[in-house]
């Protein structure tokens, strides 16, 4: 069994000098700031980097915009720009794992630091990344050292970056060895495809697709058609990316692995442990690799890693308890100490066929408990807490640590409720009250949701009771020449965890969320003054729609209006409780599609005379429609209009009802009443009434003639049923929208308006009713 | 003899007064030492109205019988210039069908060939369909709407406006065709204020936007005066016109117009279950409740003839009616809208109009002296709800919602406002074809209510929504002790407060100086 490797005494920029260190992962957050610490601390050492194109882009591209990083500043300055840096210390090779192109033959050694960063990977991707790329990493890098026969040439060091969690389910002392086990990786990489394949297939049988299309239904039905489709796909989506998830997690336990991150990190050491048999081989297992302490900078991040959801969730008062044991260590490193590490490793060298495995980690020297981590964050947020626009500092939860099963229980409870108070909000009337509390159910789940995935996720390692032992890597720091000992530390015992999270950590990671924050408080809304649009206004088409956003008012109200007063006492009273007996029907025509309904309905005007319609309307009913028509509407209206924009009034509403208030629009789109040759109607439409997602489509259709630019568009909707029209055009608004709406404009960061009439008469007043 | 109004002043053993606040009321008790001035009972209604209709058609003053000015004529007009009028609406038949019947039945004796009606409303709202059948009758609305020869005047519709003549600063008087082609205008007027008589009703009943509205916002008087020159001079006028008594609630609400020391077991019950009602009840109702309890109103003085003769006798009449002497002017000047002004009928009272009905309206009511002294505080009592009657108020609530956002200086307004509310299509759409009030009114009534504005240290509204108040660059309260509380920084804490319990209204004729 390997001893660990020590340095000669020499100092690194000498050791590796004249050699050329390939990596993988250059992209991702260890392997920037590895890449960064060669070109600068090591001046006569060039770096390769394996880096997949993406999109449009190049690796070169890519590695380019990589170099323009601040922390590349100096270094970039000194060579004289990208492009020398580039030609000088910097040899991009276009690759991809596991599809991994020929590796250059002068490398000396080649850094694996790519791999997921996620803890629930699906099981695929899981082994795809760390099994099947390794394995042709490896299998690429004897090619480049060998010889036309396939015989090694020369023997490279290999330098394999794994995680301290691959001691699983174990507990205790974890000793800086190979973990004996006798799984078979290539049978579990193929188990890993064939589990994809089934669930994927599973995923598309008719009986899965039909339960995800219902579920769609319920939520999106209101909205047509497309919308649903699209969203019964995302649901496909999403459940097989659970399924994959959960058949990872299953397995790895099964095995005695926490998840399928570290199981597939396991085998891909084992895939080294056979496949490096006769190279040069160190394996790296850091902990928690989180912002860096010293270099390039104090605090050094890139994106979020493992401990900061939880974090800054606390910081935002989202973290009301924790299931974590008090006691228990949170093994956490700077990220500089593992690239210091990384680059001291590739300085020794370890005998051929014996792989050396290094620790580096916190927790057996200068342990960091859950507790003390809660307090110093807590005093971190004390200080320096979160604003929330207009209602001050947050309020810090306090945490007592009541253990994992009291945790659970609340956490299933408060489901539970949020889950009920959905279900009852479906039929709670439309209003400003009722979308404050559906914002309020709507947060509050998001909060759960948040915190049953992580707690699902980091269960194991909450309660985790290993011990890196870092014999070896601490030796190796050890023999670091005094004058490397500053700029490659990684000696964990010498972070102060005050100044690290207090100091650090902590102002690095909330700095980004505070800038969004303040970001998003001055977030542009979609809603803006008419006039501010920069587009050719002739271009510009402002869209509303009429019942709940111009008018308050439905169908069924103005049908009574036209139709009551004609009607003696008995024939009204007769008129209402037919629509009474008839009202489940039209609900339920109404939750499933409102085309149905409106053609449901509509068929009462059957037999009415449209010309004396038309005369009822215009002589009684106009007040009564003006009256109810919002002035914030109308103001609206006559901005864009002013503005120059061209204004549509889209409506599921008879013709005739639109006619008060055609003056204010260039366009009017609504159902037209089919009459029969004595001019009475019968009941039907001459066309489809305009709603759901006939809307968009006729907007397109409207645009492409008359040359307008529907991302400079406005429209103005209230209901789930307006999304279809209100998601094709640039500057979408909710106008008093309802529960479906409500969350679509959260969820697309739409403005929200509420557009207020104040009918002139009590509800139940009929027009004509004075003179009767 | 009907008893003048009079000056209470207010002591311990009064009792808590009615105080109006559009629709609705309270009880509020009233500082020790105010002064509740009460308008006068009305002067007794006209004994025989319809001896007066036949002396006002065939005796008038200053003129000869209508009979004898028709002689001869080929078109005569009958123009009502305020067919909005009164307010709250009048109860049983309106005065103005008999006053019609009496004249249609002299021209048709005369044997004229055309006889006209219009109704002419200026910039308020033109009557519907339905109004104008209240206005002159079935009999003769049947006669006269389907040979198109009812009508209602429209500001705006240049087709039917004549040029004939202008005023000195080329202020251009164009009228009514109708007007300016009849041989003979008869001009039926209703009038419950002195102002509601004379040539200016059809100088601003029944001409074009600009000829009424270089009155509307000419103070010195200077252009009315011309333009009524130019009317007298080229329009044969035979003018009828009725005083109205105070009699604006119907018999079970009489008690809102009575003393509250007079009041008996019978009202006070009426009272309360008015009040129980109007509280739980939405605003809604509570509006359509008062619209739908006319008044009971009486003539008090009906006369026709020349115009300048005619109204110079009701204007004095109306003055005698409603004179209240007040001995010195107040530090404090209390007073609430009336349930229903001509300004809101059918619709919810706006900040604008609550506004305009006491700054404007009782405020202005005085022979020369306000009621308040300059420098002054209004306390008034409205809830100054943001609702507005989008069909007939939309300038309004646009006036209120965007250029008042902006500035409430009556200069800028006129400078950079005035010009989009009087041309506005869409304002002028609903003007002409639903009902609304001409895109000018929110302008108009916010100039009237300039002369308080700037009279008064602090105007304070009690009960009010305090964004409208702000809006309207006054001051809300919560109660009349809070209100006096902010006044106090302009009339010191012992204040001299004078409570003008409308309605009805009152002229006020303020004598000596400031009272202590």
């Amino acid at each position: 069994m390997a001893e660990g490797q020590v340095l000669n005494g020499s100092r690194l920029e000498d050791l590796l000098s004249g050699k050329k260190i390939v990596m993988t992962g250059v992209t991702g957050f260890i392997g920037e700031q590895l890449l960064w610490k060669i070109l600068t601390d090591l001046p006569g050492t060039t770096a390769g980097v394996l880096v997949r194109p993406k999109g449009p882009r190049s690796a070169t591209d890519r590695v380019r915009s990589l170099l323009e990083k601040p922390i590349f500043d100096e270094v970039r300055n000194a060579a004289g720009g990208v492009e020398a840096l580039l030609e000088d210390r910097v040899q991009v090779i276009e690759g991809d794992l596991p599809n991994v192109p020929k590796l250059p033959r002068d490398m000396d050694v080649l850094v694996h630091c790519a791999g997921d960063v996620s803890f629930d990977p699906p099981i695929d991707r899981a082994f795809q990344t760390n099994v099947v790329g390794t394995r042709a990493l490896m299998t690429r890098l004897r090619e480049s050292c060998s010889d036309a026969e396939g015989n090694l040439e020369r023997v490279p060091h290999y330098v394999h970056i794994s995680t301290a969690y691959t001691a699983g389910r174990r507990r205790g002392h974890i000793l800086e060895n190979a973990h004996a086990n006798d799984v078979d990786y290539n049978v579990e990489a193929e188990a890993a495809e064939t589990m994809a394949r089934r669930i994927e297939a599973d995923s598309r049988t008719p009986a899965k697709l039909a339960e995800l299309r219902r579920r769609s239904e319920r939520d999106h039905g209101k909205a047509g058609y497309l919308t649903t489709a699209e969203h019964t796909e995302k649901l496909r989506q999403e459940w097989v990316a659970d399924k994959l998830i959960e058949a990872g997690t299953e397995r790895a336990r099964s095995l005695g692995w926490t998840d399928v991150y570290t199981f597939a990190k396991t085998m891909g050491e084992n895939i080294v442990a056979d496949l490096g048999r006769d190279m040069r081989v160190s394996i790296v297992r850091p902990a928690i690799v989180e912002s860096s302490l010293r270099y390039p900078h104090p605090g050094w991040i890139e994106g979020f890693k493992m401990a900061e959801p939880i974090i800054l969730a606390y910081g935002k008062g989202n973290l009301p308890e924790f299931p974590a044991s008090p006691d228990s260590v949170i093994d956490i490193v700077p990220c500089d100490h593992v690239v210091n590490a990384i680059l001291a490793v590739c300085a020794t060298e370890p005998e051929v066929g014996d792989p050396e495995f290094y620790h580096v980690a916190s927790g057996s020297r200068n342990p960091l408990t859950f507790r003390r981590l809660y307090e110093l964050v807590r005093g971190y947020f004390a200080e320096h807490p979160f604003e929330k626009p207009g209602s001050g500092a947050v309020s810090l939860p306090v945490w007592d640590f009541p253990g994992w099963a009291r945790v659970e229980r609340l956490l299933a409870t408060s489901e539970v409720a949020s889950r009920g108070a959905d279900r009852l909000l479906a039929f709670a009337p439309r209003g400003r009250r009722t979308r404050q509390i559906v914002s309020e159910v709507d947060k509050s789940r998001k909060k759960l949701d948040f915190l049953r995935r992580y707690f699902k996720i980091y269960m194991e390692y909450l309660r985790s009771e290993l011990h890196f032992v870092d014999d070896h890597t601490l030796a190796l720091h050890r023999s670091l020449h005094p004058d490397d000992v500053a700029a490659f530390a990684f000696d964990t015992s010498e972070v102060d965890w005050y100044e690290y999270i207090v100091e650090i950590h902590c102002p690095s990671i909330t700095e980004p969320v505070r800038r969004n924050d303040r970001r998003k408080a001055q977030a542009p809304p979609t809603f803006r003054d008419p006039s501010e649009n920069t587009a050719d206004p002739s271009t510009v088409v402002a869209v509303f729609d009429l019942d709940g956003t111009v008018m308050s008012g439905n169908v069924v109200e103005t049908y009574l209006w036209t139709r009551l007063p004609e009607l003696n006492g008995r024939g009204r009273l007769r008129e209402l409780g037919s629509i009474i007996g008839k009202l489940p029907e039209y609900l339920r025509a109404e939750h499933t599609e409102r085309g149905t309904f409106l053609r449901a309905f509509y068929r009462r005007y059957a037999g009415a005379d449209l010309a004396e319609l038309e005369r009822v309307i215009d002589e009684e009913i106009t007040p009564h429609i003006l009256e109810r028509v919002s002035s914030d509407a109308i103001r609206r209206i006559r901005a864009h209009r002013e503005a120059g924009h061209r204004t549509i009034l889209m409506t599921g509403a008879i013709r005739p009802l639109t006619r008060p208030l055609a003056p204010l629009f260039d366009e009017i789109v609504a159902a037209e009443l089919l009459t029969d040759e004595d001019g009475r109607c019968t009941g039907f439409l001459s066309s489809p009434p305009m709603v759901g997602e006939s809307r968009p489509a006729w907007l397109r259709h409207y645009a492409e003639v008359h040359g307008v630019d529907l991302s400079a568009s406005y429209a103005y909707g209230d209901s789930h049923v307006d999304l279809p029209m209100l998601s094709v055009v640039g500057h979408p608004v909710a106008v008093n929208p309802d529960r479906g709406l409500l969350r679509a404009t959260h969820a697309y960061k739409w403005s929200v308006v509420d557009w207020e009439a104040s009918p002139q008469m009590p509800r139940w007043t009929l027009p004509r009713t004075k003179e009767n | 003899m009907a008893r003048p109004g009079f000056v209470l002043d207010v002591d311990k053993r009064t009792p808590a007064l009615l105080i109006p606040q559009g629709a609705g009321c309270r009880l509020e008790k009233l500082p020790v030492g105010t002064r509740v001035a009460y308008p006068a009972e009305s002067l007794p209604a006209l004994p025989d109205v319809d001896e007066a209709i036949s002396a006002a058609v065939d005796a008038p003053l200053d003129s000869a019988p209508l009979t004898d000015r028709v002689a001869g004529a080929e078109r005569v007009a009958i123009v009502f210039t305020s067919a909005h009028r009164p307010a709250p609406p009048m109860g049983g038949v309106d005065l103005r069908i008999r006053i019609l019947e009496a004249v249609v039945g002299r021209l048709a004796e005369a044997g004229v060939k055309e006889v006209s009606l219009l109704a002419a409303n200026g910039l308020h709202a033109r009557p519907d369909t339905e109004a104008l059948r209240a206005l002159v009758g079935e009999r003769v609305f049947r006669s006269f709407h389907d040979e198109g020869l009812l009508d209602t005047h429209d500001a705006t519709d240049d087709s039917n406006l004549t040029e004939i003549g202008a005023t000195d600063d080329g202020v251009s008087v164009r009228i009514n065709s109708r007007l300016a082609k009849a041989d003979l205008v008869v001009n039926v007027v209703i009038g419950t204020e002195p102002g509601h008589v004379g040539w200016n009703q059809i100088a601003t009943g029944a001409t074009a936007t600009e000829t009424v509205w270089a009155q509307l916002s000419d103070t010195s008087g200077k252009v009315t005066s011309q333009v009524e020159e130019v009317l007298s001079d080229k329009l044969s006028v035979l003018q009828i016109e009725v005083a109205l008594d105070q009699s604006l609630y119907p018999e079970r609400l009489a008690f809102l117009g009575k003393r509250e020391w007079e009041w008996n077991l019978g009202d006070r019950a009426g009272l309360l279950a008015l009040r129980q009602a109007l509280n739980v009840a939405p605003h809604r109702v509570r509006r359509a409740f008062f619209e739908r309890n006319p008044g009971a109103y009486g003539a008090i003085a009906l006369v026709g003839g020349e115009v300048a003769k005619v109204s110079e006798m009701t204007r004095a009449r109306l003055l005698e009616q409603q004179i209240v002497p007040i001995e010195g002017q107040a530090d404090v000047m209390i007073a609430g809208p009336a349930s229903t002004t001509e300004h809101n009928h059918d619709s919810v009272m706006n900040p604008l109009i609550a506004a305009w009905d006491v700054l404007g309206r009782t405020f202005g009511q005085h022979t020369g002296t306000p009621v308040v002294r300059r420098g002054g505080v209004m306390i008034c009592f409205h809830p100054l709800m943001q609702a507005f009657n989008s069909r007939r108020h939309s300038a309004s609530e646009d006036f209120f919602n965007t250029t008042l956002q902006e500035t409430s200086d009556p200069q800028r307004i006129r400078d950079e406002f005035e010009q989009k509310f009087l041309s506005d299509a869409w304002y002028t759409h609903l003007y002409r074809a639903q009902g609304a009030f001409h895109g000018a009114h929110p302008l108009w009534l916010w100039n009237a209510m300039q002369p308080a504005r700037e009279h008064c240290a602090d105007i304070i509204w009690v009960g009010a929504d305090r964004a409208s108040a702000e809006r309207l660059g006054m001051r809300a309260a919560t109660t009349l002790a809070d209100a006096l509380e902010i006044a106090s920084n302009a009339v010191g804490r012992q204040p001299s407060i004078t409570y003008m319990h409308t309605p009805p209204s009152m002229v006020a004729d303020v004598t000596g100086g400031v009272s202590a």
